[in-house]
């Protein structure tokens, strides 16, 4: 098995452009890098992003943490960040400190002992903007960088692309290939067989 | 577009008769009609020169290299996305990623305050345009149904693109309601497409990652149209030139646009008028960073970036919302609604999306954490969309300003404050509940919305007075004589239609205002 198992089908690798198949390797094995936030703050990263998007019952590893740790290293964002928040590397250390604060003040434990579902709970809480007060920091805000930093490096990865059944990166090597069904319940047959092959894997 | 080896190529010390700065919607047409016409002119370009797409552009939503990616600071009640939501940088602009929706605005949705008495008319009316549309759906090669439902004398010079998923479902559901629907009209030709001034275009293959640049030259990107005629007609075009400043003599006018170029160093460009197309957060940077053309303190006020609310369904079959043009059904039948507790309008557009785009809306709109989550964002496939366009009205405390911080060439970032009034949210309610309505008819279950803004709009408006605009009906800054302004900057109101085909449209006028001189 190659280090991409979604291109292991020569239909859909014959459909991959190279640079899409580049992209998409070094997602799956990215190069070397300096991490950037702090171990405690890693660990903190680890678990939040674990409670908001949980992957064990899909069966995908993709370390949400670690990449969006590369990110603020990488000093990249999406061309924007809101202004209540500082720089995103500083928002995400102020911010999961702010957060575990408060959830360890009002659980009375430490942030190691406490459960999926409590994590859960304050998440929800976090992103109604009910703690923004008593963490004098805009819990909400990060919360919202948070989350769309976890689903958009988790629907950008290959695993989760084959979990889902996506499989839009396979649309020509040339850019004149496309697709030539559209509606409803037209997927191409290497679509189908790439669908099959993930069952298969999974047992 | 490969750069051509015999562009032509001014020298820094000749004074060009124009500088354009940015080639996206407002700088191209420019660009061609000046070159065209024998004037000297080089465009300024901040980002890359895309010269092979099948390399450069990866069928990849994450790395997409044709953003504008310079932080900006978003504020305000409703903090709006910028990046690949409507900003883009390259050698054509936000056109590399347009979703080529390309519909005209109405002859009343221009005058906002004659038909619902709220903010303000245009000084341009729809007859002033229509035939820069007209020639614009012909050169851009313009994919339309054969009618019209809201416009009988309108023809398109190509055939309907195919409609994909989110399409077919939208149909459905607005014929059961009795609401009109038509293929959209579309910048990107359905069939190989040829045109004298800039050759032959492959037609669209249904490839669905428009938002990331086209492959095969079928969306009417500036890279396949007016920049290669541009070229073609002595015009120049300078990538990875930031423009950071101007010179002017003791008339205030403008002399000389100064930049870093593609290598680092510092330029200047002499010349004797400056066009400034940078977009709806660039251009009042620009001119609040000069300091310059602002003595009605207009500049960066009435920012609007369009109510674009989306509403999602589940779809009993198998969508896969990646195929076919994004938006490829529209209804204007609500551009006007009878019963409308609001001012001015909207359009729907059906919606398919990339998984990343869908999974930001589903984590900004749908408020799930957890397993729930997980399990939604496994029903990609499965889901169907609407999307709505609507006015946002002007507001003057909605604005771009400098802030305190200061980017990588040490100009203030931008910073954007936008907060929704109740025109919007009325409004928005009144699409939102609509579009329910369409999908619970074609068959969707377990719907939800976002609100998301979309487009940056206003910041330099066009009026009649210098006391209230930046510049004139033409683009003309009211208070440099020589400077002119062509992107979507100039909107006095964000219109109920995607802006690209009125800045074009707007880019031909004032191309044709300043030729006349």
């Amino acid at each position: 098995m190659s280090l991409l198992p979604i291109l292991d089908d020569p239909r859909l690798a014959e459909r991959t452009s190279s640079a899409t198949r580049k992209v998409l390797q070094e997602r799956v094995q990215p190069a070397p890098y300096q991490q950037y936030l702090s171990t405690e703050h890693m660990s903190m990263l680890r678990l939040l992003v674990a409670a908001i998007l949980p992957q064990s019952a899909v069966g995908t590893h993709v370390d949400l943490a670690e990449t969006i740790d590369r990110r603020l290293a990488a000093g990249k964002n999406p061309g924007f960040r809101y202004v209540v928040l500082p720089p995103d590397g500083e928002a995400y250390g102020r911010g999961l400190t702010a957060f575990f604060k408060v959830l360890e003040a009002t659980l009375r434990k430490s942030f190691q002992e406490i459960s999926a579902s409590e994590l859960e709970e304050h998440i929800r809480r976090a992103c109604e903007g009910d703690l923004d007060e008593q963490a004098v920091f805009p819990l909400s805000t990060f919360m919202r960088m948070v989350r769309t930093d976890a689903v958009r490096f988790w629907m950008a990865h290959p695993d989760a692309m084959q979990a889902i059944g996506y499989f839009g990166f396979a649309d020509g090597a040339t850019g004149n290939e496309g697709w030539r069904e559209i509606g409803p319940n037209s997927a191409a047959p290497f679509e189908r067989a790439g669908e099959l092959s993930q069952q298969v894997g999974a047992r | 577009m490969k750069k051509p080896a015999d562009m032509k190529k001014y020298s820094t010390a000749d004074v060009v008769d124009a500088v354009i700065i940015g080639t996206g919607a407002g700088g191209s047409p420019l660009l061609y009609k000046l070159a065209t016409a024998g004037r000297s002119v080089v465009a300024l370009e901040a980002g890359e020169w895309f010269e092979d797409p099948v390399t450069d552009f990866p069928t990849d939503e994450l790395e997409a290299p044709i953003y504008w990616k310079d932080e900006r600071l978003s504020g305000g009640a409703d903090p709006t996305s910028f990046g690949a939501n409507n900003s883009g940088k390259g050698v054509g602009g936000s056109m590399i990623h347009w979703g080529a929706y390309a519909p005209r605005p109405s002859a009343e949705n221009l005058k906002l305050k004659s038909t619902d008495g709220a903010a303000m008319d245009w000084p341009v009316s729809l007859n002033d345009l229509k035939p820069h549309y007209e020639w614009l759906e012909s050169f851009l090669g313009v994919s339309g149904p054969a009618q019209y439902p809201w416009d009988a004398e309108r023809k398109y010079p190509l055939p309907p693109l195919p409609l994909n998923s989110s399409a077919l479902y939208m149909s459905a559901g607005c014929e059961a309601l009795g609401i009109r629907v038509a293929h959209a009209p579309i910048a990107a030709v359905s069939q190989a497409y040829t045109r004298p001034e800039y050759g032959t275009r492959n037609g669209c293959v249904n490839r669905g990652y428009c938002h990331q640049g086209c492959r095969n030259g079928a969306k009417a990107t500036m890279d396949v149209t007016f920049l290669p005629a541009a070229l073609k007609a002595g015009g120049e075009i300078r990538e990875r030139s930031y423009v950071h400043g101007v010179e002017r003599d003791s008339n205030c006018a403008i002399t000389a646009v100064l930049y870093t170029d593609a290598d680092g160093r510092e330029q200047r460009q002499r010349c004797r008028a400056v066009f400034l197309c940078a977009g709806g957060v660039e251009s009042p940077r620009q001119l609040l960073h000069w300091g310059i053309g602002n003595s009605s303190d207009q500049v960066g006020r009435n920012f609007m970036a369009h109510i674009s609310t989306q509403v999602w369904a589940t779809m009993q079959a198998d969508t896969r919302p990646y195929k076919g043009f994004p938006a490829s059904l529209i209804t204007e039948d609500f551009l006007r609604a009878k019963d409308r507790p609001y001012a001015g309008g909207y359009l729907l557009q059906s919606y398919g999306i990339l998984p990343v785009a869908w999974a930001e809306q589903v984590a900004s709109g749908r408020n799930l954490v957890g397993q729930e989550l997980t399990d939604y964002l496994l029903r990609y496939n499965n889901v169907a969309g609407i999307g709505m366009h609507g006015d946002t009205l002007p507001d003057p405390n909605n604005r771009v300003t400098l802030s305190d911080e200061k980017d990588q060439h040490g100009l203030a970032k931008p910073l954007i404050t936008f907060s929704l009034g109740k025109n919007e949210t009325v409004m928005s309610d009144h699409a939102e509940d609509r579009m329910r309505r369409i999908l619970t008819a074609a068959g969707g279950t377990d719907l939800w919305s976002s609100k998301r803004t979309a487009h940056t709009v206003g910041t330099c408006r066009m009026g009649i007075s210098a006391a209230d605009s930046v510049v004139d009906p033409y683009g003309k800054s009211w208070d440099v004589p020589n400077l002119w302004i062509a992107d979507n900057s100039v909107f006095p109101t964000s219109l109920a239609v995607n802006p690209a085909l009125t800045i074009m449209a707007l880019s031909l006028r004032t191309a044709d205002k300043y030729l006349s001189n």
